[in-house]
């Protein structure tokens, strides 16, 4: 960050704008969250070092994708053998997909949000709870001493109740 | 395969329990349809919303004490540009906000964020109580309650047992308090005193404040007076300035400095001369102080010669700051043996009071200030820290306790998260395949979470130990010695060693130039931190706490 303050903060701004989307991209090429942290912030440190050859800022989304979606690469092929990580070849098609969703950032939050809301406050906490860092379902079933089973049947009702919720809300503002 | 089982395999992976003949399943799906990949990425990109969402939480952390006036732990934290989702906050105890650019977001922008909180009534912090403790020395209080230092006063009774304490009102009237006494307080200007010794300082600002007495209501002018309560007889003397007496069946009286009144049940009241040297005063709680936290550090540094001589320790950071050092930069390893070159350097931070006025403790608050400390390249089978912190504000993702600078194989990182979890993690490399085939030698770190223990309210000191065996992968975390997480790492495998090198306390590593690195610096003071080349005991962690515990 040394004797190029201007350069850095544009940088950082930018960066700040695609975290979110840059870490929906990582999600469905490597299998756990702490994995996706560990190749963003890779993916971060290497376009921070290669920012001057990009000449037009305006392409740094697409940018920093391609460089995320190197790193996945690299960083999958020196995973343990685990079946949560996928052939190379489903991973380069999934990493040429390109979802359902197209709205913006903000405009797919914005509309999480307000699905969350319509959630009642039980299962509002239960799908938040166990998105949080360090969170399992397991660990969780565990320490509010409920059947794991009956916790994964719920969640997974829940994503896949969000998901419609959101894909219906951006389709009813004209946005999908 | 239908829509609701294509649903389970990728809930189920995304859960981190898919299992092998799922995983078949579920690629042999992906691989042959465009639409299933494109619903899963759908359902990828869900989850990395609400895993950004759910990072930041807000709860009662364990442990907070309930018995302390001040508000609830609802230090409600502010979100980025997307806004907080107030009506949610309001009912949970959780609240949900997208972090963006963490780590990396400026100063300035955290503070507006945070301002904006107030933007819902539920959602802001509330204050319900009238004063202040402000000076507490040895004190002992009735029942169960344990007040310190700062804490927010309610309403209501407080009884102290021995000891003395000083009590600011909101007005900005003083109370000074010194042995058994009795009062209530009713609001931020009134009080009653119904048993025992008080000494008042009401300023002009002040000026109105309104002390009841059995049998007599005294209003202040502006003045410095004081009252004893002694069963059924109270007395009120003036020493400075001028006070209204109100005794029911007589006419209101001024008692100036220098006089006294005094009224019994059987009696009617008796003027008399003020004796200011019968009376708790500034002087006497200072002396009194003083007198207390000196025999409190010798005893305290007594107890810690068995601590240093401990053949298990590695770093025996006391923070004691030597006054005619000429940098004043030095943190000394008081283990005993003397280990060459293991002394720490502090860098930014600054001297200030720690757990007790006379112990002194670097306080972190820039984000360049940290301790620099290095203890070689050994490797150990286990270890062990455990520290005295105060955390004013956790400010960042993670808030550094100790991390080794390069976070290279077997280096620890220890860490509190921005929820108040503490997270302690260690560096290891893969293992190369055995077939000598080419791989990337990414790390596959060892991370461990407590429950939510730390909160910045009341700024006060607790004791955080992690004992970790590098032979078992388990770690355990302590609070306040009560251990608060047990686990073995996921990620565990055979036999490892874990090692320091160079570590900073209070922040991470010395930046590589040119290269933009996360922000990590602790907000908050540091007093004592050890550091052990084995796991201890549960027991010995309690030890650990049982002898640093401040009052």
């Amino acid at each position: 960050m040394s004797g190029k303050p201007s350069n850095y903060e544009t940088f950082v701004r930018l960066l700040i704008e695609e975290e979110s989307a840059v870490k929906a991209y990582v999600r469905r090429l490597v299998p756990t969250w702490h994995d996706v942290e560990e190749v963003v912030q890779q993916t971060s440190l290497i376009a921070w070092k290669k920012f001057d050859e990009l000449d037009d800022i305006n392409r740094f989304g697409g940018w920093l994708m391609t460089i995320a979606r190197f790193e996945s690469l690299k960083y999958r092929r020196s995973l343990a053998r685990s079946p949560l990580v996928f052939s190379d070849k489903l991973a380069e098609q999934l990493a040429d997909a390109t979802g359902n969703i197209v709205a913006g950032d903000a405009d797919r939050q914005q509309a999480l949000e307000g699905c969350l809301q319509k959630l009642d406050q039980a299962r509002r906490e239960l799908i938040l709870a166990v998105h949080q860092p360090g969170v399992t379902i397991r660990g969780y079933a565990q320490q509010n001493s409920r059947p794991e089973q009956a916790i994964y049947k719920s969640v997974h009702r829940l994503r896949q109740k969000l998901l419609v919720c959101v894909k219906q809300t951006l389709a009813d503002a004209g946005l999908s | 395969m239908n829509d609701l089982r294509f649903m389970d395999l990728v809930s189920n992976w995304l859960d981190g329990s898919l299992c092998a003949i799922e995983s078949e399943e579920l690629q042999a799906v992906l691989e042959s349809s465009a639409d299933r990949r494109s619903e899963f990425v759908d359902l990828c990109g869900l989850d990395a919303d609400l895993r950004l969402m759910s990072e930041v939480v807000i709860g009662t952390p364990v442990g907070a004490d309930s018995l302390r006036a001040p508000t609830k732990a609802k230090s409600v934290r502010a979100l980025g540009s997307f806004g907080l989702i107030a009506a949610i906050a309001a009912g949970l105890f959780l609240t949900i906000g997208y972090e963006i650019g963490r780590d990396r977001k400026s100063d300035a922008e955290q503070q507006i964020a945070t301002s904006q909180v107030a933007s819902s009534d539920s959602d802001e912090v509330v204050e319900s109580g009238c004063a202040v403790l402000s000076r507490v020395v040895d004190a002992k209080f009735a029942g169960d309650v344990q007040y310190h230092e700062g804490d927010s006063l309610q309403p209501g009774q407080f009884k102290l047992l021995s000891g003395a304490v000083q009590i600011d009102f909101f007005s900005g009237a003083t109370m000074l308090i010194d042995e058994a006494a009795e009062v209530k307080l009713i609001s931020s200007w009134e009080a009653e005193c119904a048993q025992g010794k008080v000494t008042m300082h009401v300023p002009p600002l002040a000026i109105g404040f309104r002390l009841t007495l059995p049998g007599m209501k005294v209003v202040d002018l502006g003045t410095e007076f004081a009252v004893e309560v002694d069963g059924a007889e109270s007395s009120l003397h003036v020493f400075d300035g001028e006070v209204e007496a109100h005794v029911p069946g007589s006419q209101m009286q001024i008692i100036r400095e220098g006089n006294s009144l005094k009224k019994a049940t059987d009696r009617g009241v008796v003027m008399g001369i003020s004796k200011a040297a019968d009376f708790p005063s500034v002087e006497e709680f200072e002396r009194r102080k003083e007198e207390y936290y000196q025999r409190k550090t010798k005893q305290w540094r007594a107890a810690m010669n068995t601590v240093r001589s401990d053949e298990r320790i590695l770093g025996c950071y006391q923070f004691w700051r030597w006054e005619d050092e000429k940098w004043d930069r030095l943190v000394n390893n008081f283990a005993i043996p003397k280990l060459p070159y293991s002394h720490g350097s502090a860098v930014g931070a600054r001297w200030v009071d720690g757990r007790w006025p006379s112990k002194p403790a670097l306080e972190f608050k820039s984000p360049g200030d940290r301790v620099r400390i290095n203890l070689g390249k050994d490797q150990y089978e286990g270890l062990t820290m455990a520290a005295w912190i105060r955390v004013d504000g956790l400010d960042r993702k993670y808030n550094a306790l100790l991390l080794s600078d390069g976070y290279e194989d077997g280096e620890p990182h220890w860490q509190i998260e921005k929820s108040g979890r503490l997270m302690f993690s260690v560096s290891y490399m893969r293992f190369p395949p055995p077939n000598g085939q080419q791989f990337d030698p990414y790390r596959q770190d060892q991370v461990y979470s407590s429950p939510q223990v730390v909160n910045t309210d009341g700024r006060r000191w607790h004791h955080v130990a992690v004992t970790f065996d590098a032979t078992t992968g388990e770690a355990v975390q302590y609070f306040d010695g009560k251990a608060v997480s047990r686990e073995v790492s996921e990620h565990h495998l055979g036999n490892r060693k874990v090692t320091f090198g160079p570590c900073a306390i209070g922040n991470w590593g010395m930046p590589i130039e040119g290269v933009p690195f996360p922000v990590r610096n602790l907000n908050g003071r540091v007093d004592e931190f050890l550091i052990y080349k084995e796991p201890l005991s549960g027991d010995e962690i309690s030890n650990l706490y049982e002898l640093g515990i401040p009052n």
